[in-house]
């Protein structure tokens, strides 16, 4: 009895990823077909940028040091910590991504311009791989 | 532009979801952390978020001492006499 109750709820829920997945499928295409207009695809971009993000920072008291946390409901490309002030990353966890951390005397982020936080920003970076991702990012910014 | 101090590149590679890191920061010194967060989309999209270092900022409040710390040695100035 138990286990014709389990095989039903097994067909019940491939049923329903089944389903769920030709529902991703249909939106992916509508994503796709609405891209190709020039103003459809402005307001795609709106609404991709406005991925929620589940993020917190605070002060951990016993190690007095600042645990800063990330979660997408989509996966993370790149993360990029900028500050005017000296910080030690003490740890990351972060699965397999790569870290790059520009020691200070390679910046060249002084400029005549104001801080801004939107927008073209470039950062300077060192290495050749992190070069390339800078680069990426500072494409994609002036989509 | 930022003129910065600290610059750190994450670059994830297996469709991680969730980062979590750890900082120090320096008493005294306050100013801002900009995290800036790029999904995995298409069109790629990112967001900038802004956290504030306090200049205080490895304070906390305390609302009650342990007794361990009610036990530790302390100051105190004790006034007498006509005080107007």
């Amino acid at each position: 009895m138990q286990t014709i109750n389990n095989e039903n709820r097994l067909k019940h829920m491939n049923q329903e990823l089944t389903d769920l997945k030709k529902r991703l499928d249909k939106e992916r295409d509508k994503l796709k077909k609405s891209a190709v207009g020039e103003t459809a695809a402005r307001a795609t971009q709106s609404a991709a940028a406005d991925f929620p993000i589940n993020s917190k920072f605070y002060l951990d008291t016993k190690i007095a040091a600042y645990i800063l946390t990330i979660e997408l409901q989509i996966p993370i490309d790149l993360i990029i910590l900028r500050s005017p002030v000296v910080l030690d990353l003490l740890e990351s966890d972060a699965g397999s991504s790569v870290l790059s951390i520009t020691p200070p005397y390679l910046q060249q982020l002084s400029s005549p311009n104001s801080e801004d936080t939107q927008g073209d920003s470039v950062v300077h970076i060192d290495s050749a791989a992190a070069l390339s991702i800078g680069r990426q990012w500072f494409d994609m910014l002036q989509l | 532009m930022l003129s910065g101090k600290f610059v750190a590149v994450f670059r994830c590679q297996s469709k991680e979801r969730r980062i979590s890191l750890t900082l120090r920061t320096n008493e005294g010194e306050h100013g801002s952390l900009y995290v800036t967060i790029v999904a995995e989309s298409t069109p790629k999209a990112a967001k900038i978020v802004k956290y504030d270092l306090k200049p205080l900022s490895l304070h906390t409040k305390l609302h009650e001492l342990s007794p361990a710390e009610l036990a530790r040695p302390r100051n105190k100035m004790r006034y007498s006499g006509n005080l107007q």
